[in-house]
């Protein structure tokens, strides 16, 4: 299957029936398996940066910069980036070895001779439950990263929360905020196209099942790199 | 939970046994020179392609910032090639050669597994770590060192046509490597050597939990992917502080 062809029957699908109720499934799905791990996620990149930032606030002696250090950078390209590369190792490979392992069993043909399209049925509710779940997820990401980066700047260089969050407020403007749940819903609709589609193509054994994982991984990271370029480059 | 502390405890089972046989085996230098090169050269165009998609946005996001707030770029060259080699470097190099050759290296011995040939292995008195994990510690290292040379080098130089075309900063402004010290180098050599043993490690531990036929070999792989990602991430935030505890 072409993937012009994958997109014209999402899109039937998506102007047909929708089944609301798969929808809600697979979107409690991603939440459910996912929030841990993106709190843990952003946990670390809320650290990462604040160290990263702290060095430079220490250098030129401005504390009262951490807030911006460690969480522009932090809103609009690391959370978004590294939530999405995280949640494609685990949704998006996931989307490929169900769809996948749906096909190599035949079922799709099941599903077509009940007369269900079974792109319409099996992959839409997930491209869209990714595209709407992304940025629920990497605002929980943001709010964990920095209250992790303003409980680490204070244990490490003694600058106190409020600092850190009116250096926030002050130096950033909602855009920085806007970007990142921009690009978000990007990368989530990107990671569930791509998951699903290379599942749905997948034709042969197990070991072709393994190899269809594998590359829609690949390739969901190479898109995910890609938007993030050409969003960042085009909103500034 | 149980499932958590399961994976956590055979991950750390992994990491001793890799260990005790990295001291007390030996290993074929062919087979870990033919696995760096494969891992090398599967993972080069991942990476050089991430390193100027993302090399591109930095610098162009920085310099909106810089201009925004101080409007002079003398610091945006050495600062970002801090940055490069403290952070961006190693860890994005990391989380691709997760992507590409972690996936592939839990696929195979969670396959292993699953069809029981771990245990014809140990019968014939082979340890599975030191079949499968011990050849690929050794390769994922010396790939990873490779891929992040190529990744900072990269990542460098596509900052650079950024910050001259979009902004004009010159050459001569950009390409200061006074402000680069000792401490950096080491930092992104200990992130680099810890994430390059980490992925096999961490991928054999989750893969020898591998049951129940191909279903079990997808969710091996996934739990991988997922627990290298964690493992990078971690020992990433480790190595900054030690890098920054270092620097006061």
């Amino acid at each position: 299957m072409r993937f012009w062809s994958f997109l014209r029957l999402l899109y039937l699908g998506f102007v047909g029936r929708l089944d609301g109720r798969a929808l809600l499934r697979a979107l409690s799905e991603i939440i459910d398996e996912s929030f841990i791990l993106t709190v843990v996620a952003s946990l670390f990149v809320g650290g990462i940066m604040v160290i990263q930032a702290s060095s430079y606030v220490m250098q030129f002696g401005a504390q009262g910069m951490l807030g911006w250090g460690a969480s522009y950078a932090t809103l609009r390209e690391i959370s978004p980036l590294f939530i999405a590369l995280v949640l494609n190792g685990r949704v998006g490979a996931r989307n490929t070895a169900v769809l996948g392992a749906a096909r190599l069993c035949g079922q799709d043909d099941m599903l077509r001779c009940l007369a269900i399209e079974p792109v319409a049925c099996l992959a839409l509710p997930r491209v869209l439950a990714l595209t709407l779940s992304m940025p629920v997820l990497v605002l929980i990401g943001n709010a964990s990263a920095l209250g992790a980066a303003s409980l680490l700047g204070y244990g490490m260089i003694g600058i106190h929360p409020s600092i850190f969050w009116t250096s926030v407020q002050s130096s950033l403007v909602v855009w920085d905020f806007l970007l990142g749940m921009i690009k978000a819903w990007v990368f989530g609709g990107a990671i569930g196209l791509i998951s699903c589609y290379y599942g749905i193509r997948t034709s042969g054994s197990g070991r072709a099942l393994g190899r269809s994982v594998n590359n829609s991984v690949v390739s969901s990271a190479i898109a995910v790199f890609f938007f993030n370029f050409l969003l960042s480059w085009w909103m500034g | 939970m149980g499932g958590l502390c399961r994976l956590l405890a055979s991950i750390a089972a992994s990491i001793g046994q890799t260990l005790y046989y990295a001291i007390h085996a030996r290993v074929d230098r062919r087979e870990v020179l033919t696995q760096a090169y494969d891992m090398a050269n599967r993972s080069v165009f991942l990476v050089l392609w991430t390193s100027v998609a993302l090399g591109l946005s930095l610098v162009y996001q920085a310099g909106l910032q810089l201009e925004r707030l101080i409007g002079d770029f003398s610091l945006l060259g050495p600062v970002y090639l801090q940055m490069i080699l403290r952070e961006f470097g190693p860890t994005v190099t990391a989380l691709m050669l997760t992507t590409r050759i972690g996936t592939g290296m839990a696929a195979e011995i969670a396959h292993w597994q699953v069809t029981e040939q771990n245990d014809a292995l140990m019968l014939c008195g082979i340890h599975p770590a030191q079949y499968h994990a011990l050849p690929r510690l050794y390769a994922s290292v010396l790939a990873m060192f490779c891929c992040v040379s190529i990744a900072c080098v990269v990542l460098w130089l596509t900052g650079f046509a950024t910050a001259h075309v979009a902004f004009g900063v010159s050459a001569d402004l950009y390409m200061r490597l006074g402000d680069v010290g000792w401490r950096d180098l080491v930092v992104a050599c200990c992130k680099t050597f810890s994430f390059g043993m980490a992925i096999p490690m961490v991928s054999f531990g989750v893969a020898r939990l591998a049951y129940g036929g191909t279903w079990g070999v997808g969710v091996s792989t996934t739990q991988a992917v997922v627990a290298c990602f964690m493992a990078i991430l971690g020992l990433d935030l480790i190595w900054s502080l030690v890098g920054f505890g270092a620097a006061l």
